[in-house]
């Protein structure tokens, strides 16, 4: 899967911060609930709720970490006759959808999302398995993106 | 606003509100209303039914000295009058449910309007429909009704008339699939011709060489084994107890899917299922998204498939009890998928396909040149079917073919996919390999091809894209009526 043919547009680099706080609350949520077995047992003599507590919170520094290299495999690029996204770093994918099949296109925007100026743009087709959605786009990147595809999806419209 | 009964198809597209069948409302709430009188009949044969026929009959002379039995006696005549209000009253709900319970066709659209007290009105667009089903449930068969199921693309979204008088909901059904609704002549109308007929007995043969069969005849030897070990005949009861469910399992099936018939009636599929309960599913080519053709191991033996597709259309609550109408064929053999695929597909299957998949179906396990497969390394990631795994493009189609143990081959029309991807988890990545996934409506098939060379995959989907592209921009789109070639 080799991307030297395609003229990658990357997503907003501020979408690393929505990811950071979102996965940083949620990492902070599962933290709380690990550390159950050392209010039970009490902290002074359990090394394994230690162990447990350690191990997690490692885990969740190492997926914060990771966040700038996921953001940044994140990537579209509008073609002459279709759409293409990829996304992953462990788990690849690159989807093309062709912008006669584009049945709507979804503007999301998360609270957090919102206070960076940020939205999520989704496509969608008739086919559930499609899934293409670009997060992290600046709110007038993201309109702007929606209005011209609406445009080309009714010039190319070809039913289901 | 004039309403009247329907009674001829030609009525139906004058935008009219017409109403169904004056039975409908027995038959939809009814059953509800038989099965609490046979209830209560079953609660009081004994205690009072019977010894009162008795005494009418003369075989008894004297009525038993009973509580209950006396408080008839004593209130008789406000048990009538209370049964009488109860049936005047259960008449008056359905006949009221009937006046309300109303529908509209013209040009354009398609309009259900029902209910007393939750009132609902549903209109379906005429161009938007997908297909259309003839549903016969055992009651309204055995009275000559049936019911017309109209289904547009999308989860739910169906238009149901019930009930209709049989050859009113045939001819409706011929109305709307026609289009026009000015030009319904008795000329016009063709006979339909019948391509597949599944014999019962292949179908039972079927059901009886399945996986589920060999799963239970391992548990029953295994159990009969223990048995004999431990000398305990109690276990045998629940080996006889496993094969009444299977028996009950395959008299089940049968009903619901024996019978089963293709024909094609002025380019449309059409689909007949059912013993007893029958359902009639038409099925214009156009809607068909993909065709997948699977063999479960046992049956290799006979060389039987079994035909699914993915339509535009999802059957919604209220056809939930019909059979699924994903399924073209339950069982067929090669011949017939071939044929069916040519009717499904008109114009798309050049001979050069046809000779593919026909060779493919004859040999599922054989390994072919051409196309994009999976290189020898595939095997690390799909130990038993990797060496199976195709794809090719042909002139207009996506062939697949991919599993060992259940086969599987599909032909999609390029002008069908809404969207490719090509991805790869660490497994993939660490081999080379990559995986490819055209994606299709909602339905039972899936189009993927695993463990690909990672270069080769990438061209394939490049090639794919412009090819779904230029199949796609050569069908004109019309606003009105949809996809036109």
């Amino acid at each position: 899967m080799s991307d030297t043919d395609v003229q990658w547009q990357s997503v907003s680099p501020r979408y690393r911060a929505e990811l950071i706080v979102i996965t940083g609350i949620a990492w902070l949520i599962i933290l709380a609930a690990s550390s159950v077995p050392l209010w039970i047992v009490g902290p002074g003599d359990s090394v394994w709720g230690w162990f447990i507590l350690s191990a997690v919170a490692l885990i969740g520094l190492m997926v914060l970490g990771f966040i700038p290299r996921r953001v940044r495999a994140l990537g579209y690029a509008l073609r002459e006759d279709d759409i293409v996204f990829r996304r992953g770093v462990i788990f690849r994918r690159i989807v093309a959808v062709p912008y006669g099949r584009l049945q709507l296109v979804d503007v999301g925007r998360g609270p957090i999302a919102r206070a960076l100026g940020l939205s999520q743009l989704s496509l969608v087709t008739a086919a559930a398995s499609s899934g293409v959605s670009i997060p992290g786009l600046p709110l007038a990147t993201a309109d702007q993106l929606r209005d011209h595809l609406i445009a080309l999806a009714e010039t190319r419209r070809a039913g289901l | 606003m004039a309403q009247s009964t329907l009674r001829q198809a030609g009525d139906a597209s004058s935008g009219q509100w017409h109403r169904l069948h004056p039975l409908t409302p027995v038959l939809q709430g009814g059953v509800v209303v038989v099965a609490v009188l046979t209830a209560a009949v079953f609660i009081l044969w004994e205690n009072l039914i019977l010894p009162s026929l008795l005494v009418f009959f003369g075989v008894d002379d004297e009525l038993p000295d009973q509580d209950l039995w006396r408080f008839v006696q004593e209130f008789l005549g406000w048990i009538a009058v209370s049964a009488l209000l109860l049936v005047v009253v259960l008449v008056v709900i359905f006949w009221l449910q009937w006046r309300v319970h109303v529908f509209r066709m013209d040009e354009d659209v398609i309009d259900v309007k029902k209910g007393l007290l939750v009132k609902t009105w549903r209109q379906a667009r005429r161009d938007r429909v997908n297909t259309i089903g003839v549903r016969r449930p055992l009651l309204p068969r055995l009275l000559g009704l049936a019911k017309l199921d109209i289904q547009a693309a999308g989860n739910d979204a169906n238009v149901v008339l019930e009930y209709l008088p049989v050859t009113l909901a045939q001819d409706l059904r011929r109305l709307i699939l026609q289009g026009d609704v000015s030009e319904l002549s008795e000329e016009d109308q063709e006979q339909p011709q019948r391509e597949v007929d599944v014999p019962l007995f292949r179908y039972v043969g079927s059901l009886v060489a399945s996986v589920e069969t060999v799963v239970l005849l391992a548990v029953i030897t295994t159990v009969s084994i223990f048995a004999i070990a431990v000398g305990d005949l109690a276990v045998w009861l629940a080996v006889v107890l496993a094969l009444f469910v299977y028996v009950v399992y395959l008299v089940e099936r049968t009903v619901r899917w024996g019978n089963f018939v293709v024909d094609s009636l002025s380019g449309d599929l059409r689909v007949s299922v059912g013993l007893l309960a029958t359902s009639v599913e038409t099925i214009p080519p156009q809607r068909i998204h993909t065709l997948e053709f699977s063999q479960p191991w046992p049956w290799k033996l006979f060389g039987w498939w079994r035909l699914n597709a993915n339509l535009a259309s999802q059957p919604g609550a209220a056809t939930n009890k019909a059979p699924e109408h994903t399924v073209i064929i339950p069982v067929a053999t090669v011949a017939e998928v071939v044929k069916t695929v040519g009717l499904g597909m008109p114009g798309m299957i050049s001979g050069e396909v046809e000779e593919l998949v026909e060779g493919m179906l004859l040999q599922p396990r054989k390994r072919r040149a051409g196309g994009l497969g999976s290189p020898r390394r595939g095997r690390w990631r799909n130990p038993l079917s990797a060496h199976l795994t195709m794809a090719t493009l042909q002139p207009g189609l996506v062939v697949m073919r991919r599993g060992l143990l259940t086969s599987r081959i599909s032909v999609t029309p390029l002008t069908r996919i809404q969207s490719a991807s090509v991805s790869q988890g660490p497994w993939h990545r660490a081999l080379g390999l990559s995986h490819i996934h055209l994606h299709s409506v909602a339905g039972p098939v899936s189009l993927r091809a695993s463990a690909l060379d990672s270069e080769d995959a990438r061209k394939w989907w490049e090639e794919l894209n412009v090819a779904t592209h230029t199949a796609v921009s050569a069908v004109g789109y019309h606003p009105s009526r949809g996809e036109q070639a």
